[in-house]
């Protein structure tokens, strides 16, 4: 027992003392874990400059940060000598003979040995240590010479991984090694698990901002639409969109951009995919650390998170930015509302702090706040929180924001709204079948995505048998945590999307459950754990490049299409209509309010018997708009390529048709995009 | 005062005097953007987190950056709503409330003393 206690330890960890002990499990833990003497479990605890570990005989194991372990002096003994008690998540320590160093160490002294050692500068890292850092520096460099080399012009349905070289491969073959070998070594070296995670991140999330040359997918232009708007008006008019009824995001977009001295918030759209995800780290941490002692196992579920994090929410979005306060919020809930008990200022600071961020999420997303509120409500329900009035604080603001504040535009929208409420086998439909359609490439995509989300919920599923047959109460809360989101498929299709944000919402808890799988509760170094981690991540990572990636061809814009579109939308008269086959591209980035957009995709559902351009020039008329606009670009034809033409008929038709019809006027063109005007003497025509 | 307790507050107050500067003189350097990033996600949060005691950094970093961002939207939301939109008040606003986090730190309170 106390080699394997000495064997936890790293390399630069300085061992002060080891002790005889007894454990005592809290009484929600599994009985298997006490020893028959009075629910007593001897073993050895040691006491290093930053860390308490306790080896039971009967299997107990704990390792902590000295400064999240309480510890107390009891004085009952007859002869007068004092026990120590050290307080972790799963019991209690009991030191009965406390050694003098045992005695100097806790009370924060130093052992006379090492006052007396110099302290050396710096300690050398191990070779092995050295290595693996130069792996991670090689993936990187690969990864990064890789990308920067990508032919945009080789992307394709199947998407990025068409046009990645052989290095793009090889880096991430490295990377997943790289790490498979450092979380397997017997000494778990923290630094360099958290450098593995932070390269992953880089080259899997921060990927397209070493190619694209403008920031890219259409939304997240319309999304730095709406915090211009904010920036320019210094408020929100609820009746334009949904956004305006949710805008907290947006108002902290254009602090953000006015603060940053930027032009729009599109500047901060080529690295918020990094950040934001750079910025779930520490939550998911803990969320993890809240239910195991293991030193490896907070690492690898991180790990998986990333690797199987391809819904590209993360992007210059309310739900990118909001996931952050719903991580932060069910982790201060599991790890200090449900945990060992903290005092009572402590508590009731935590609780201000959730209350904070719910206040926050709120007004910023529809539905994170309601994924709160499930996850909240599912950890009182299995006791893994005792913060029992959190759930219903969550339900009334998420309810009072929805009446009073986004009411008035809730009440234009009933009816899109209540249709779904309920049909849990129409609202899956739309989010599974509705969303495998295109070209057979991007059927294939569609197919990769549905698999990944199903093999990831099988390896939860197994993860979170193995752990209850082995008795791991504490890992319920993830079990839960796990299934909580798919109560909101009872309220909302959210536009075919609920099933993509379920799997977001239960991701970091289904990435624990399965690296409790591969690793085992109890992360077993050795070279098995290497093999089925290296295994795990490769097939992880290649199955990312197509389910992340795969819609990169529609996604990416190119300088002359930001060009031609910024043009026509800060040169047109306020109150114009600007008109476009789809939405996809890169448009509503300015004129928020004072323009009228309208994607014909979604505008011209039937056209009858009109012919095409009669029917697009009713769209593009409005009694008050003094212009119409309409704009061709690239993307909006890969898109038609890709998805298949609108019901109103082919790209190819339109501009035929409107290059023929006297009431258009092309009036500017670049290599990736026309705009065709709407002559002023045709617009009184019905 | 030992290393701990002088370095996050000097931090704070560091990147909002940087902050305030660069915002003064209007420079537009590619700096400005990093600055301003990380004032709004870490900053207020890293300056309130520590006084609840939450143990190592990445428990005190789970808690901080959700609550910076938490308090940048409502802070700038309230201006929003009551029409008085400014992002330098928004940002003195969350200024004040760092370095008041970060005077606490300095001088060793806690919410549990």
């Amino acid at each position: 027992v106390r080699n394997e206690l000495i064997g936890w330890l790293d390399d630069d960890e300085q061992l002060l003392c080891l002790a005889r002990a007894e454990f005592r499990a809290h009484d929600t833990e599994p009985p298997l874990q006490r020893d028959r003497r009075n629910g007593r479990e001897p073993g050895v605890l040691a006491l290093t400059e930053r860390r308490v570990l306790f080896k039971g005989e009967a299997g107990s194991r704990m390792a902590q940060a000295r400064r999240d372990v309480p510890l107390a002096w009891v004085d009952h003994r007859p002869d007068g000598r004092q026990d120590l008690l050290f307080g972790t998540g799963a019991g209690i320590v009991t030191v009965p003979r406390v050694p003098p160093e045992l005695a100097a160490a806790a009370d924060g002294r130093a052992p006379a040995a090492a006052a007396k050692a110099p302290p050396l500068p710096f300690a050398l890292p191990s070779k092995e240590t050295m290595l693996s850092v130069a792996i991670a520096a090689i993936a990187a460099a690969l990864w990064v010479s890789a990308l920067t080399r990508v032919d945009l012009e080789q992307v394709g349905d199947l998407g990025l991984v068409q046009a990645l070289p052989l290095e793009a491969f090889l880096a991430l073959a490295l990377v997943c090694g790289g790490f498979a070998w450092a979380i397997s070594r017997p000494h778990v070296a923290t630094p360099l698990l958290a450098l593995y995670v932070v390269v992953l991140v880089f080259m899997l999330h921060g990927a397209t901002s070493l190619f694209e040359q403008v920031p890219s997918f259409n939304v997240a232009w319309r999304h730095a639409g709406v915090a211009a708007y904010i920036s320019e008006t210094g408020g929100v008019d609820p009746s334009i969109n949904a956004y305006f009824n949710w805008p907290g995001f947006f108002a902290f977009a254009a602090l953000a951009t006015e603060t940053a001295g930027l032009d729009s918030a599109i500047g901060l759209a080529r690295w918020a995919p990094l950040v934001l995800n750079l910025l779930y780290l520490p939550a998911l941490l803990l969320l993890v650390r809240a239910v195991s002692d293991d030193r490896r196992l907070p690492w690898a579920a991180a790990w998986i998170f990333y690797l199987a994090n391809w819904v590209h929410q993360d992007y210059l979005s309310p739900q990118g930015l909001i996931l952050v306060l719903y991580l932060g919020f069910v982790a201060i809930a599991l790890r200090w509302l449900g945990g060992p008990p903290v005092a009572t200022r402590q508590r009731a600071a935590l609780i201000c702090v959730c209350f904070l961020l719910l206040l926050a999420a709120v007004p910023s997303h529809q539905l994170t706040p309601l994924a709160m509120v499930a996850a909240a409500t599912a950890l009182v329900l299995v006791r893994a929180s005792t913060a029992r009035l959190l759930p219903a604080i969550a339900l009334v603001l998420a309810a009072g924001w929805l009446v009073f504040a986004a009411g008035p535009y809730l009440s234009g929208h009933i009816h899109d709204l209540s249709e779904d409420v309920g049909q849990v086998s129409s609202t899956v439909k739309s989010s599974v079948g509705a969303r495998v359609t295109g070209s057979d490439e991007h059927v294939l995509v569609a197919y990769l995505r549905i698999a990944s989300a199903a093999a990831m919920w099988g390896l939860a599923a197994a993860g979170a048998l193995k752990l209850l047959r082995t008795r791991r109460r504490r890992w319920r809360a993830h079990a839960v945590l796990a299934l909580a989101p798919f109560t909101l498929l009872l309220l909302q299709a959210y536009g075919g999307e609920i099933l993509l944000r379920i799997y977001l919402f239960s991701l970091p808890f289904v990435a624990g459950l399965a690296a409790a799988l591969v690793l085992g509760p109890d992360s077993r170094p050795g070279p098995r754990t290497a093999v089925l981690v290296a295994a795990v991540s490769v097939l992880l990572a290649t199955s990312f490049l197509f389910t992340r990636y795969g819609n990169e061809q529609v996604n990416l814009f190119t300088r002359a299409e930001v060009r031609l579109t910024e043009r026509v939308q800060r040169s047109v008269p306020p109150g114009s209509v600007l008109a476009a086959p789809s939405s996809t591209l890169p448009w509503q980035s300015h004129g928020v309010g004072h323009l009228r957009f309208r994607p014909l995709d979604r505008e011209l559902t039937d056209r009858g018997r009109r012919p095409l351009a009669d029917a697009v020039a009713g769209i593009m008329q409005h009694r008050e708009a003094p212009a119409g606009y309409l704009l061709i670009t690239t993307n909006t034809r890969e898109w038609e390529r890709m998805f298949g033409p609108a019901s109103w008929g082919t790209i190819a038709e339109l501009e035929r048709a409107v290059r023929r019809s006297p009431r258009f006027r092309l009036i500017q063109a670049n290599r990736d995009g026309d705009v065709y005007t709407l002559s002023p003497g045709s617009r009184g025509r019905p | 005062m030992n290393r701990a307790t002088w370095l996050r507050p000097t931090l704070i107050a560091t990147t909002v005097a940087a902050l305030g500067a660069v915002a003064a003189a209007g420079v537009a350097s590619p700096l400005r953007p990093l600055l301003t990033v990380w004032f709004l996600l870490f900053c207020p949060g890293l300056a309130l987190a520590p006084l609840v005691r939450l143990g190592d950094g990445w428990n005190q970093l789970a808690v901080a950056i959700p609550l910076s961002i938490a308090l940048d939207i409502l802070v700038a939301s309230a201006f929003m709503y009551a029409g008085a939109w400014s992002a330098p008040l928004i940002v003195a606003v969350l200024a004040a409330i760092s370095l008041l986090g970060a005077a606490l730190q300095a001088r060793g309170w806690s919410v549990s003393r």
